[in-house]
This record gives structure tokens, sequence and C-alpha cells, in this order.
């Protein structure tokens, strides 16, 4: 309490001198705007339409005002626009919209004589104009900012590609972020990482906001099944309803954010409604998603012969196809059918949205449906007043093709082998793939999402910003084994009993944001003064049952176990935050901000009081300094930034205290158990982050190029230092004593190669390079992490020599040693470093064509490298299950001494760098002529193909096995988990879409 | 500028106001809730001494049957039928650096877990927490509490002889490591308080007080104190059975020993424990039975024992067989074929003739390996009376480690002086 009003004071004193600063030179500002432009007389009124330059198509939402007064107006549905109320004479109009270049003309309108400006828009990737929401109080021109902020068309991108869920539409579409791969069935989903990873212990998730309303970022929610949960609560959003995407990337971008910033932000903002008449748009999708060519894919998988000790071998595919008469995997379907409408006046507009989908996977029991619901409304009953709500509901159930525990299907496929050929599993390991379809795994997800936005601006130098939302999920989770039927084998091993999970998840997490900045300008010079103060709690609850032995294969309730349990745990975090910042302008060409903020948190020891983060950062727009002029004809815009700042990563909820955790004792009895050792002066990890780039925009635009460099220390890293069991206390304890470095580059460049009105083609890349190391662990000997090496890097025993005796014994047998001494016995020998588990290098590359204002054909590639994986897959084949060729090959010691003497997920270790073509597509805009004839304004069709194939993979086989899939990641669970088992890998789409807007 | 005209202003007074209330507001702000643990001061409380002894017997029960299991597994009493990495390894006698550092079981798991250190640490620890608010209390507070240390002393002895008599060394707090022999010193001492109180607890008390003087017998064996440990061990009832109880629910109350073999399938008798007999008689103290599959490894024959037959089958802590056996091995000679012979007639087994003294002490250790098949003694035996661990390569043809006492994980290890 003492912390939070410590912040509380500081702050407000910030906040209060501040203000002090504005009232005089408000009314200067207020006395320029009063003189309007020159030449006022009789009034008269402004129309007009605003379109793309490439497709012709109008452009909605576009902002068209009068230079120098508050009088404009916003783009309808049609593109079109109308500002009443114009003085006759000359005025300047400038149209800004997202995505598109900023475009000025002057005009001279006469008395009462209605004048009639039109507007074409060529889209830029710069737009130095545009405003950005993320990281700013209350929005604020790029031009102004100094680090760089990632934006995502994503009504583009949802027009133009298959993606299907949100995670999709982030992709590798932005320098520096990855979405990591999901798994190879419909409803799961992945981790995001931006600029890499920092922290050793904590996620490296970054926090998102979905229209300023903080969301659940878990990317690890859904049942407990193989290799962990796997569904993101990310794509719980419809991607339809999402207008774009802000990234900022670290603490330099974040400050403001506070604690729990230092991995970047996200901020969804979606569509909102356009003044004008209804406008409906209807997307009907529909397609397929497939595994591509496993057959081929797929190694062959061997094994001896029980009775005659021959080594077989067979392709599990081809055999199971030759058995059944069918394939294992399927083509599954997918459907989705969306709707809006959207419109209004100037004083209430409205969006509104319903999407319905279903979606099936490579088996037939992998499914997932959809359903949600939008509706955001934009009131603006004075000048003064604007009121935004945000509501959002959705419904999806899936689910999962894995199990937990070795029963799921690609388990029985990887382990496959021809000695089993003659068991009950038909050569499958553990079972088949029909018993797998009895394992029921599901999720069922019902979530609101709200918020409320409003904005008052008193005066015209004072803008105040209250935000309050929610955002609330309830999950139920189930994993079910069927009791296997007497005479069966155990197929389900300590479940053939039966047994049944259930978990009830309520997760809720609530926003309080208010802001206020105050703005003047003298001469030329402003400042925009800003003070704010943010307050975030997250709950967390889950009831769980679980029932084992059912009487027969037809009870399922866990009521009808024969022994059941249950549990409850409950975490609850909370955040108060103030900040204060300082922006001062020089010109409108040079920015300088300065910002602090405090932060209050509940995860916080109780010797730490509270976390203050700085922020300094500067812009320039160098382009537009009188003495750039001689050069704009060939460089037309250039902005210089630089950052730098910090923001933290709170530590886990309750870790600060000692704790007893309640467990079942004898005869039933209450009793509790040592839980958490604690650390009462526990702390938020800091990350120090410097940035400094360009954005460059050459030949009007045509070409941009974007760089940034980072530096980024995160100092208090928290280890987890590993209690010493003789403590009597389980786990770890949570200290603040590591250090991470990293570093990087990040490119962004777009070329408009062609931009004529038959042929325009646009040429992009994204390519980031990251690096990172431990500098300190403070002492604490982790297996996960050494000094001098990357965070996640691979540590495992390496052999040195092996022999075989004449005997054909092993022999000779040693492991590495440490910093180069000589070679030592196995079972004392060190693991040693192999290599770093996440990318170094990654990138896209994009390339859309436009055919006569029409036919647009886009392809992305998507590459990674520099890393390397372990294929649990491969290297239990290779040992455990013994079903690799290398096994039955020509003997090798080296082989046989990882197969025997030490772990052996060594031989599943591969470097997994690879190039994907990863969204082919075609988009054509359908004739109005044509488009009327379904009574639609505007109609587009768009196929659209995602995985297509792989261009390039850094290695295809580890000893002598054929590797399925590089880009098989383990799932969102496990932060930096590096080797993956059992997960199916990534699977390919085909979708088409219809888009009609009436 | 000046502060009138700032006041002057409606929204910056309001400003201010709504500032002063979220000051005001910021009281207890950041508070939450933790409603699923309980912080160590909460235990202050001498109401909840039960409730902390009662935790003691529950984590020692969990680590015990984690023990039993573990270390027939390393002694080769069960061989390794499982696909499981851990198993594997285990059963190579190869521990992995940080194996240990596991805690008890608390969902379902389709593999075994083969790292018993912390959990019997954590016994120990929670043993000496809830003695040293016991011997902070008074009796007033406390009612029973005499038979609360003497369960607490109980446990906590026990939880030594198993850090002992497996692991290479002993670790205590962040104090230096002791020898094995140092750490039944420990255990014998642990043993004398609980016989203590447990005589303070009258006849409430005898069942603790048994079991503490079987265990207190079998230290002072160890320790080469023939005589002390005959003297223990005579005391013992006939019959005298104190077990470590298990439940069918929740998970980490099951006896996994029973699990892991007859249910899950990971381990298998070792054929050293199948169809023996005494004198052509099937020995009833080793059931084992073919299973007629293979274990979840899908190579390894499955034989699984008959000695537990439930997930809540109890294991055996402290017995009148295994006293029967120490003071067999205390005196020798005809005390030790009588001492047999006791045991014998009690499984209605053919009486043993006795033989010279080694050919006496060979039995005694047959017997011991019989009788004590899957209780924990094992590992204990081998060291003690230098029975060779497996060699060569297993049924699988993974290669044995050269270990044979366990060492410590590293977590256990690191920056001690």
């Amino acid at each position: 309490m003492s912390r939070s009003r410590t912040i509380a004071a500081t702050a407000i004193l910030l906040a209060t001198a501040s203000l002090l600063a504005a009232p005089t030179n408000a009314r200067a500002e207020s006395h320029a705007t009063a003189r309007g432009p020159a030449t006022a007389a009789w009034a008269t009124i402004i129309t007009g339409t605003v379109t793309d330059q490439r497709s012709g198509l109008p452009l909605p939402g576009a902002q068209v005002i009068i230079i120098g007064t508050t009088t404009g107006a916003m783009t309808d549905d049609k593109g079109q626009y109308r500002i009443p109320g114009v003085p006759a004479g000359t005025v300047r109009l400038r149209v800004r919209l997202l995505g598109y270049g900023l475009v000025e003309r002057t005009v001279t309108v006469q008395d009462g004589t209605p004048a009639v400006v039109n507007f074409t828009l060529s889209t830029s990737p710069l737009a130095l104009d545009a405003v950005v929401v993320t990281g700013t109080p209350g929005g604020t021109q790029v031009r102004e900012i100094g680090n760089a902020v990632g934006r995502i068309d994503a009504a583009e991108i949802a027009r133009t590609s298959p993606s299907v869920n949100v995670q999709q539409v982030i992709g590798q579409r932005d320098p520096g972020v990855i979405v990591q791969p999901a798994a190879g069935m419909v409803g799961a989903g992945s981790a995001i990482r931006i600029r890499g990873t920092s922290s050793l212990s904590l996620t490296n998730q970054p926090i998102i906001y979905v229209d300023g309303v903080r969301i659940d970022n878990s990317a690890s929610a859904g049942p407990a099944i193989r290799q962990g949960r796997t569904a993101s609560r990310l794509n719980d959003f419809n991607p339809e309803d999402i207008e774009s995407i802000e990234i900022i990337k670290g603490p330099a971008a974040a400050t403001l954010y506070g604690t729990e910033a230092s991995n970047g932000v996200i901020q969804i903002l979606t569509k909102r409604g356009k003044s004008g008449a209804p406008r409906l748009d209807v997307t009907l999708r529909t397609g397929t998603n497939y595994m591509k060519d496993p057959e081929e894919r797929f190694r062959y998988t061997y094994g001896k012969n029980p009775n005659t000790a021959q080594v077989d071998s067979f392709n599990i595919f081809d055999y199971y196809k030759q058995l059944t008469g069918k394939s294992i995997f399927t083509n599954g379907q997918l459907g989705n059918v969306d709707g809006s409408v959207s419109g209004g006046s100037d004083a209430a507009r409205y969006f509104a949205s319903a999407n319905y989908g279903v979606n099936h996977g490579i088996v037939d029991y992998n499914w997932e449906n959809t359903a949600g619901t939008r509706l955001n409304l934009s009131l603006l009953p004075s000048a003064k007043w604007k009121l935004d709500t945000y509501l959002n509901y959705s419904q999806n159930e899936t689910r999962f093709a894995q199990a937990a525990d070795g029963f799921g299907i690609w388990d029985m496929l990887v382990w496959s082998s021809p000695s089993l050929l003659n068991t009950p599993t038909k050569g499958f390991r553990y079972a088949n793939p029909d018993i797998a379809g009895q394992i029921d795994s599901r999720s069922k997800v019902s979530r609101f999402t709200g918020g409320v936005d409003l904005r008052y601006q008193p005066t015209s130098w004072l803008t105040q910003q209250l935000k309050v939302g929610d955002d609330n999920g309830q999950t139920t989770n189930q994993v079910l084994f069927p009791r296997v039927p007497f005479g069966d084998v155990n197929f389900f091993g300590a479940r053939s009993g039966g047994e049944k999970t259930l978990e009830a998840v309520t997760t809720t997490f609530n926003t309080l944001d208010y802001a206020a900045t105050a703005k003047t300008e003298v001469h030329k010079i402003s400042t925009a003064t800003s003070a704010g103060a943010q307050y975030y709690r997250k709950q967390v609850s889950l009831v769980s049952a679980v029932g084992s032995n059912f009487a027969t294969p037809d009870i399922t309730t866990i009521g009808g176990a024969a022994s059941t349990s249950s549990g409850e745990t409950f975490v609850e975090n909370k955040t108060l935050g103030m900040y204060v910042q300082e922006v001062l302008g020089f010109s409108n060409r040079l920015f300088i901000t300065g910002a602090v903020r405090g932060d209050a948190n509940s995860a916080f020891g109780s010797d730490f009081k509270a976390a203050y983060y700085p922020k300094l950062s500067a812009s320039w727009v160098v382009s537009e300094e009188p003495f750039f002029q001689p050069y704009t004809g060939r460089i037309n815009s250039l902005k210089l930034r630089g950052a730098w700042g910090e923001a933290g990563q709170q530590p886990d909820v309750f870790a600060a205290l000692r704790l007893y955790a309640p467990q079942t004792g004898p005869g039933g009895v209450p009793v509790v158990t040592p839980s958490s050792f604690g650390n009462p002066a526990l702390r938020p990890e800091r990350g120090k982050e410097l940035e400094v780039g360009f954005d460059l925009g050459l030949f009007n635009d045509r070409t941009t190029l974007t760089y940034t460099h980072y530096n980024k220390t995160t100092t208090d890293a928290i280890v987890l230092a590993p209690n010493r069991p003789s403590t009597g206390f389980p786990g770890s304890t949570v200290q603040n004593l590591g250090k991470v470095r990293n570093w990087g580059n990040e490119l962004g460049l777009n070329v408009n190669v062609l931009n004529g009105q038959r042929v325009g083609w646009d040429f992009g890349v994204n390519y980031a390079t990251a690096g990172n190391v431990v500098d300190d662990l403070g002492g604490v000997i982790l297996q996960s992490a050494r000094v001098g090496y990357p965070v996640g890097g691979i540590f495992f025993q390496r052999i040195a020599t092996a022999d075989f005796s004449p005997t054909g014994s092993l022999i000779n047998v040693t492991c590495e040693s440490a910093g180069g001494a000589p070679p030592q016995s196995c079972s004392t020998a060190p693991q040693v470093y192999w290599g770093n588990s996440t990318p170094t290098w990654w990138g896209s590359v994009t390339n859309s064509v436009t055919l006569f204002e029409k036919l647009r054909l886009g392809a992305n590639i998507d590459f990674q490298g520099g890393f390397h994986q372990v294929d649990g897959d491969v290297a239990f084949g290779h040992t455990t299950f013994q079903n690799s060729a290398k096994v039955y090959g020509a003997p090798d010691p080296i082989f046989a001494a990882y197969q025997t003497v030490i772990p052996r997920l060594g031989l599943g270790y591969f470097d997994a760098g690879f190039a994907k073509l990863r969204e082919l597509s075609a988009s054509y805009q359908l004739p109005s002529t044509l488009a009327g004839r379904t009574g639609a304004q505007t109609a587009s069709v768009t196929a659209a193909w995602r995985n297509v194939m792989t261009l390039w993979q850094a290695q295809h086989d580890i000893w002598g096995t054929r590797i399925f899939d590089s880009e098989t990641r383990v799932p969102g669970s496990s932060e930096l988990g590096f080797t993956y088992q059992t997960v199916i890998p990534p699977t390919s789409q085909i979708v088409l879409t219809v888009r009609m807007s009436y | 500028m000046s502060t009138p005209s700032l006041f002057r202003s409606r929204s910056a007074r309001v400003g201010l106001v709504l500032a002063a209330q979220l000051l005001t507001a910021c009281q207890g702000v950041l508070d939450v809730s933790l409603p699923g643990n309980v912080s160590a001061s909460a235990l202050d409380a001498p109401s909840l001494a039960p409730t902390l002894v009662d935790g003691t017997q529950a984590d020692f029960e969990c680590a015990f049957t984690q023990y039993v299991e573990s270390t027939a597994l390393w002694s080769n009493e069960v061989l390794n039928a499982s696909g499981g990495a851990e198993v594997v390894g285990w059963s190579a006698r190869f521990t992995r650096p940080e194996a240990g550092t596991a805690q008890c079981p608390t969902v379902t798991s389709n593999r075994g877990q083969f790292t018993p250190y912390l959990p019997l640490q954590v016994a120990r620890g929670q043993a000496e927490f809830a003695l040293t608010k016991l011997n902070a209390f008074t009796d007033a507070q406390v009612p029973g509490r005499s038979l609360l240390i003497a369960r607490a002393a109980l446990y906590d002895g026990f939880s030594y002889v198993m850090l002992s008599e497996g692991y290479c060394q002993v670790a205590v707090d962040n104090g230096p490591l002791l020898t094995p022999v140092q750490g039944l010193a420990l255990a014998e001492k642990q043993f004398t308080d609980a016989i203590t109180a447990a005589k303070a607890a009258g006849s409430s008390g005898t069942a603790i007080l048994n079991a503490a003087l079987v265990g207190r017998a079998r230290v002072r064996i160890e320790l080469g104190n023939k005589p002390g440990a005959d003297a223990d061990a005579i005391q013992i009832p006939a019959g005298f059975v104190y077990t470590a109880t298990y439940a069918t629910a929740p998970v980490r109350r099951r006896n996994t020993t029973m699990e892991d073999i007859n249910l899950k399938f990971h381990l298998s008798v070792a054929p050293a424990y199948r169809g023996l007999t005494v004198g052509g008689i099937a020995d009833p103290r080793v059931i084992a039975s073919d299973a007629k599959r293979v274990g979840i490894d899908a190579v390894t024959p499955e034989w699984i024992q008959g000695k537990y037959t439930a997930p809540d089958s109890p294991l055996p802590l402290a017995t009148w067989d295994e006293a029967q056996l120490i003071m067999a091995e205390a005196e020798g000679g005809q005390g030790a074929v009588d001492a047999i012979n006791r045991l014998r007639t009690k499984y209605n087994l053919p009486q043993y003739t006795g033989g010279t003294p080694a050919e006496i002490m060979t039995q005694i250790i047959e017997e011991r390996r019989r009788t004590l098949w899957l209780d924990g003694h094992q590992i204990s035996d081998h060291l003690r009376f230098n029975i060779p661990f497996a060699t060569g390569v297993d049924q699988k043809g993974v290669r044995y480690n050269n270990e044979t006492c366990i060492p410590l994980p590293l977590s256990e290890l690191t920056g001690r002086p």
C-alpha cells in the first residue's frame, strides 16, 4: 500500500506540474485557430471522392481536413466526403489514411458554389503523418515517434491471404516478429517472439491489447496434451474484425506500459463504422486442410521380425492404405461465414459483425467450431466528447488431434515398426489410428472482451482519455480416455480403465487506463505534456476434476468413475502504474520525448516498493529541413530516429512468498506441504534498450526502406536458482541474479516496381538478425543456460571417442570436457554447448502483382536460420524404439555410444533453418456489372494456398533419418523448449474466399 | 501561467480532485487473494501442529514409495520395461545431474518417476519444521503433543535412513555434506527421540514405539552395533507391521510401486525373483506372475508382482519380519537359524537347518532378499553385503553404468564449500 501511494503521489505531482504549463499557450493556439483560413467570406461546400490509385476502389475512413482549421470530414463507405461551411477563398486540403501517403491540395472555392475535389491515394509504408496509438498517450503521428512501430494492414491481409486466424495474420510480416509455427491441427496456436528471447525464466511472449484493453495473451491454453497446452487465446478473435495491428518491439518503445512490457506490445485495432449509409459486407470462405505428401516425406521404419530376427522395413502410410483401403490422414474441410454491417452519421457510427466457422483437420476427430459477434459504437455528442465502445463475444470449441502421454496419432506413426505388425497395434506404436480417435481432447471457450473509451477535449489544448476494459474467458478443457473394452489389449496403459480430466478455467483481465495530454505551440515549438495512470488486474482460476476407472466403455462421466479427485488453483496479480511524458517539437520536424513510469505490482517482494522506468527518444524528419530540399527529388522522406528506454517483466505472481500448499494426507485428512521457498526482495526484470534507425522514402515513396538497430540489456534477470533439496523445499527460488544482452538489426524494404494501371508490381523484403548472450547468472549453475552462451542454448553431453572391441563391445567411450580439457568419462563429463535454439536470422519476401486493376497475384516466402532444434521423434527412433535405418546399418561406434551411454536426445539434434513458400494467392475484383448481378456494389474472389512448399532446408536428415518438417516446434507452453516430440507437423491449406459488399 | 489560471480551469480542478480520490483509493489496491496456499507465518498457530505432522507423514509416505520402486530398479529387483528416458537411464544406474529434483507426482503420468531424493528431503524438512514448532509449544497448547513429537521424529528418522542407505552422501540443510554413517547416526538420534516421546504418550504411542525400535535396530545393525540392534529388535511383538499408507486418490497418495509394475507396465519383475521356491514350495514372500504381455516398451516380457494388489495397498515400513532378520544378523549362529525359522514358520515354509557362519550369513542375505522384496532394502543390502550390481547390458541392450550408491543431484552439490 505504501509503495502504491508513493507512486501515486509522485505521478500526481508531476502531472500537476505539467498541467500548470498549459493555459497561456493554449490561449495562443485558440487565437491562431480563430483566425481561420485567409480571405474568409461566404460559406460554401466541398465534396469529393477518395480512391485507391492502384485499384480505383473507393477508400472509406480517409480523413479530409482543411489545414489550419478543425474543419474536416471522414470519407464514407463509398469513399465520399462532404465538408460544409467552407468560407470562400483559397484553402489547402489534406487527406490522411493509414497505409497511404498523405496528399495535400490547394483549392480555391467561390461564394456559394460547391466545389468537387477528388483525391487518389497511393500506398506508402512510411506514412509519417499516420497516427499511432500504441506506446503513446492518446495517439501520436509517426513523425514524432523515436522508435520503430510495426504496422500490419490486417484488413488487406484478410482480403488477400489464406490466413484463417489472428496469428496467421501477424505471421512474419513485420521485421523482428516471429509467430512460431503451430502444430498441424486446427485449433492449435503458438507463441510470438519479438526480437528473439531475453528472459531466462519468465515468458518471452509480448503483452497484447485489443482496442486498448489488455487481454489474455496465453499461448498455452487448452487441455494438457502431449508436449503441453497448445491453443492460443489470441486466436479467439475474428481476423475479419481487425483493421490493423500495431507492434512495438522492446523496452525503448514500451516504457509507458511498464512492468510486463519488456517483450514488446501488440495492439489490435478493430474496425469502426464510417459515416454513411449502412454497408453490408459478406465474406464466404471454404477450403481444405491437408498434410502435404506424407507418404513421400515420411521415412521408412525398420524393425526386427520377432520370429525370424530378420530386419524388415515398411512405409506405415502405404501399409495402412493397403490394410484398410484408406489413408491415415484426410483432407479436412473448412468453411466460414462472416458478415458485418457498418455506417452511421457524423454523431454516431457503428460496426457490427458476426461470424461462424467450421474447420476440420487432417484426422476426422480434429475440428474447430468458431462463432463470434462484435459491436463497435462511436458516439460524438459534441465536439468535446467522444465515446467508443467495443464489445466482442466469441464461442469456440476445438477437439484436438493429439492426446496425452504417447497416445496421439503422431506418436503411433513415428515410432511404428515392422516388428509390431503381428501385434494388436498392427505395426503402430502403442495403439493404432482408430484407437487414437477414441481419445477425446477438447476445449470450449466462451469469451467476452469489451471496453469503453471516453475521450474528452474540453479545450483545444487539453485531451483526456479514460479506458475501461474487461476480458473474460470461460474455458472448459477435457481429456477423455474411454475404458478399453474387456479382452482388448491395454492400449492406454495406466488409463486403460478409462480416465477423464475436466478443467474449468476462468480468466479475467481488467484494464483501467487514464491519460491526459496538454498540447501547446509557440512559434515553431510545440509541446505535448501527458500524464496517465493504469491499473491492471489479472485473475485466473482453475477448477479440475479427474475420474479414473469406468465400469464400462459407455460410462464417461467423472461421477461414474471408481475413483475421483479434484483440484482448484487461483492466481491473482495487480499492477498500478503512473507516468508522465513530455514531447517537444521543433518546426514539426524534430521531436524529443522524455518520459518516466513508476509501477507497483502485487508480485514484487515485500522488501521492494516500486519500479521506475525512464525513456528518452528523438525523431528528426530530415527531409523536411530547408537544407535538404535539393535532394527531395529522389529522397522524398527521411526520418532519423533513436530511442532509449526501460521496461520490466514481472516475476511470477506469488514467487516472493514462502508458501505451503494443501494436500491430502493419510486417511484423507487435509495437510500442507512445502511449496515455495520465497524471496522477499524479489523485483521485476529490467530491460534497457537503445534503438536507432531511419525511415527512408525514395522516388515519391515508391521505394521505402526502414532500418533499426537495437541493443538491449536485461538486468535483474530472474534466475530460477534451484533450491538445494536439503532445504526441504521443492523447485527453485526466484532471484534477480542474471544479466542478458540482446542485439539485432531489422530491415524493411518495399519497392513499387511498376505503378501502371495495367500492371502494378510491389516487392517487399523483411529481414532481421538477432543475437543474445547470457552475461551473468549470479553464480547459479543451470542446465538450460550458461554464462557466455545464448538464452535457450542447447546443452548435452557430447561423445568424444568410442570404439568397438574385436567382439563388438563398445570401448574407449569418452565425452567432451568443458573448456577444451581432455575428454573424460561420460559418467562425470559435463553437458557442453551444442548450439542456439532460437533463430538468429529470419525474414520474408513478398511479391504482389496487380493486373488491370482487377487481378492481384501474391506470393510470400518466409525463412529462418542460424538455429537448431532436437527432433525427439528421430532421437527415440534411433534409440528407445529402434526403428531407424541407422540402427540396423553399418555399426558406428559414436552412434552406438550415443545410443547407450548418455542421454539420447543428441541423436535428434539438427540445423533447423528453412525457407518456405508460405502463401500464394490470386484475388480478382469482379467488374461492377458482374457484382451488381448479385446485388452487390463490389465483389471479389480470392484463391489462396498456405504452406505451399519448402524451398530450402538446412539439414535433411539426422543420422540417415529424414526430417519430416524442419518447422515443427514445441507447442506454446514451453518457453525455451527445443525438443519437440510427437507433435503433428504444420499442415497446408487451400482457401477460396468470396467477398461481397452491399 | 499561474496557479490561479490553473484553478480557473474546471477540468484541471476535476483532475486534481480525481487524483486525490485515486490516492485514497490506492489503499489496498494491490492486495491479492491467495486462497490456495498457506504462508509460513500462518503455521505458527499451535492448533495446526497436528496438520503439520499429518503433512510430514503424507510427504514421507509419498517419498517412501518413490524410494522403494526406484531402488528396486537400481538394485535389480525389477527390470525396466519402459520407453521413458528417465526410466531407461535410472535402470542403467545412470543419473542425470538434475535427477532428484522432481516432486511427488500430483497428476497421472504414463511414465514412472525415479527421483525420490527431493521427496525424501521434503519429508525430512517437514518433520524437522514440525518438531521445531512442537518443541516450542506446550502440552497445554497442543493436546497429544508427545505423540505428535514421536510421529514426527519417527518419519524424520526413516527419512534419514533412506537418505543414508541409498545415497553416496547425506546433505542436511546448508551444512557440510555428511557420510552415510553420519547420516545413520542422525537417524538413530531421531528414533531415540521418537522412542522417548512415544513412551511418554502411553498406550497410544505403542505402534510408534515399536516402529521406532525397528528403525533404530536397522540403523544400529548397519552401524555395526549388533548388541544394540538385537536389544531393540527383540522387543518387537510377533506379527507387528507398521505401514506407510496409500489411497487410490489423489495421485500423490498412490502406491506407485504397485502402479508402475502392475498397472503402467513400466517395470517388470526381474528374473531373479520369478518362480522362487523353498524346498519345492512356492515362496509366498515373492509372488510374481507372467502378465502375458510386454511392457510399455513393447519389448520386455511383463511380469507383475503379487505383494501389493492395489494402488492403495500399504507398504511395510517396520515389521516383525525385519526385526527377526536383524536379530539373525546380530546374533548369528543358532540365534540366526532360530530367527530364520520363526520367519519360515510364519510363511509355512520348510525349516532352515543351518550351516557354517558364512553359509548362515549367505542365508540371511537370501532371506532378506525374499522377505524384504520391494520394501526398499535391496540397495542397502547390495552396498552392505557387497552384492554385485548388474553389469554388462540389460535385456534391451542398454549398458549398465558403474554407479553403486546414488549420487546426489547437482542442485544439492552446487555452491557447497
